[in-house]
């Protein structure tokens, strides 16, 4: 049957909006058919999901995202170098709006990250805005924690690590990750205070058998301290002839 | 050693150092497996193993937490009932075949899941469609996005942007009541949200003060595209705060008071504490020449809301209206200690002046 018979007959049985559970068969005909490159798909695919589209680029970056996704169709459809085009990679699995969600949140992201500068985090920002010097306070003390963090994250069950980072590092409300994770709203709280906990009691045992948890516990303090930049440079000396002698002869003004 | 603040303060840095220090995977989960856990149409055991990718995979963690924040606007999509994603995909070291793994060429036994699908969905298309014709009629994704669109044009002041939007909306099949509300908002060139604290004063009603109606209706505020607005909101509803208040402003910037008080004590049962709701209460009533009900009414809302110096200028007003003048001064004179345009103050001094020269 002709592309076209075949759409329109599909499109006279469904709603021309974003796909429900009976439209799979409509998603999964247009990919391949947008693949293929018809002509008809491409403009039932303008029509049908680039407002989608542009939605979910515009929450992501503003009207700067907007701009990057005019060409989404095409974007789907172009070989990529050594890859095939990306709309060889919708399988079926699920509807073609929450893949092309995924997609073009993706999309946004990547291009953000590689095209510009990627935004700083607060933290990124704290530092950024500390002078040199007292930047260099803080490396003997992220060279001694930094593996410690590591060993007791590691430890965590991977539910555990992903829950604390989407929380803490994302900002995931509760409730997405509770959702996600098929857990009760209710545990999220306690189980957010049981895993920091945790990661304290590893860091601390894991600096216990290197010989160093009076010095890590100096320097979680450290890392700490906000506001008070002598006390964080006198403390960062000490602590770096301390901890790491070698760096703190070289690092340190 | 620290608080729990502090404590989850210094973890995060410490978390974010230690990331960004890790060796990144080799292989991602794909899109649509991401796509699939989002929406929670994954097996228990699919579940889990992408679980364990996340945890060490900063890159697909942040693209979940995306998507998942995404959702968290409210914008999310409905789930998949029919799983159709067994054995599919290719094969991921430290995941169940039926994860998939990204990037993934494709190959021709991907074609042949696809057509596979396409089969396999044929039959349950057949039941479904009109079902879901139905539901994404008037509802669904595309509507919540053009409210959301809109509704901030609206809050812009990008009126015209606004109407274009909803009328592109409407274009496409796209109807709701709330689309409705902001397209009368759009009309009148006010959003709901603000226009009792805008335009919430009787002399905003062409009431003036020390007597009645003085002005010619239509120099008053807010009065352009009111026909229009009006036939936007007549037949809905009204169950929506917003679109009560809106609706009520709308019918007394009209002087259609009954149809006011009806919408303002539907907002009231909606939203029984707020000052705005009392204040346009309090408005209908006054117009309606109810002024007990209307002091009633302005108490509440100056009880509710200290701040709110339309409630205090309606209620000394009133009072006048009752003949409570001592009461009104004292208001009179409490609102001339606070922020005021000047010419509102100019107006309350000389009304206060005539007050006090009328006395016996």
């Amino acid at each position: 049957m002709p592309w076209n018979k075949l759409m329109e007959r599909l499109q006279t049985s469904t709603s021309n909006s974003p796909s429900s559970d009976g439209d799979l068969l409509l998603d999964v005909t247009l990919a391949q058919a947008l693949q293929l490159g018809n002509s008809r798909a491409a403009e039932v695919f303008e029509n049908k999901y680039l407002p989608l589209v542009r939605a979910t680029a515009f929450r992501m970056g503003g009207e700067r995202a907007v701009d990057l996704v005019q060409n989404f169709a095409a974007e789907l459809v172009l070989p990529r170098q050594t890859k095939p085009p990306r709309i060889a990679a919708y399988q079926g699995r699920t509807i073609l709006a929450n893949w092309l969600r995924v997609v073009v949140i993706h999309f946004c992201t990547s291009h953000f990250r590689h095209k510009e500068a990627e935004p700083m985090t607060a933290e990124q920002a704290d530092e950024h805005e500390l002078p040199s010097g007292q930047r260099a306070d803080f490396a003997p003390c992220q060279e001694l924690v930094r593996p410690l963090i590591q060993e007791s994250a590691g430890q965590l069950a991977a539910e555990d690590r992903v829950l604390i980072k989407w929380l803490l590092l994302d900002e995931v409300p509760q409730h997405q990750v509770a959702a996600s994770l098929g857990i009760h709203t209710g545990n999220i709280t306690r189980r957010r205070q049981r895993i920091t906990s945790q990661i304290w009691r590893g860091v601390l045992q894991a600096a216990g058998k290197r010989g160093q948890e009076r010095n890590a516990h100096d320097c979680l303090e450290l890392i700490l301290t906000d506001g008070d930049h002598s006390l964080k440079q006198d403390l960062g000396t000490v602590l770096a002839q301390v901890i790491c002698p070698e760096s703190a002869n070289q690092g340190v003004p | 050693m620290h608080g729990s603040l502090s404590d989850e303060r210094l973890l995060k840095r410490l978390l974010h150092e230690a990331e960004a220090s890790a060796a990144p995977p080799l292989d991602h989960a794909d899109e649509e497996t991401i796509a699939l856990f989002a929406a929670g149409e994954l097996s228990t055991a699919q579940r889990d193993a992408v679980v364990a990718h996340l945890a060490d995979c900063q890159e697909c963690r942040l693209l979940t937490a995306h998507v998942l924040q995404d959702q968290a606007a409210g914008l999310g999509y409905p789930r998949q009932t029919e799983a159709v994603v067994e054995g599919q995909g290719a094969k991921h070291a430290e995941m169940p075949a039926e994860v998939g793994v990204r990037p993934a060429s494709r190959s021709p036994a991907l074609s042949s899941v696809r057509w596979r699908t396409i089969l396999t969905t044929a039959a349950g298309l057949l039941a479904i469609v009109t079902l879901s014709s139905l539901y994404w009629a008037n509802s669904g994704p595309r509507e919540a996005i053009a409210y959301r669109e809109a509704r901030n044009k609206l809050e812009q002041g990008e009126f015209a942007d606004a109407r274009a939007l909803i009328a592109a909306a409407e274009k496409d099949g796209v109807h709701s009541d709330r689309l409705n509300s902001l397209d009368a908002q759009a009309l009148r060139g006010i959003p709901a949200a603000i226009s009792l604290e805008r335009a919430g004063r009787l002399s905003d009603f062409s009431y003036e003060l020390g007597g009645v109606v003085a002005r010619d209706p239509d120099s008053l505020p807010y009065r352009g595209g009111m026909a229009a607005a009006e036939a936007r909101l007549a037949d809905v509803p009204g169950i929506e705060l917003e679109l009560l208040l809106n609706r009520g402003h709308l019918r007394l910037t009209q002087g259609n008071t009954d149809a006011a008080i009806k919408d303002f004590a539907a907002a009231e049962k909606a939203a029984p504490e707020s000052p705005l709701v009392h204040l346009g209460k309090g408005l209908a009533a006054f117009m309606h020449e109810d002024f007990a009900d209307a002091e009633q009414d302005f108490r509440r809302a100056r009880e509710l809301d200290p701040s709110n110096i339309s409630a205090a200028i309606n209620l000394a007003m009133t009072l006048e209206e009752r003949g409570q003048d001592q009461a009104a001064m004292l208001l009179w004179r409490e609102l001339l200690q606070r922020e005021l345009p000047s010419s509102e103050r100019e107006r309350i001094h000389a009304h206060v002046r005539e007050l006090e020269e009328a006395k016996p």
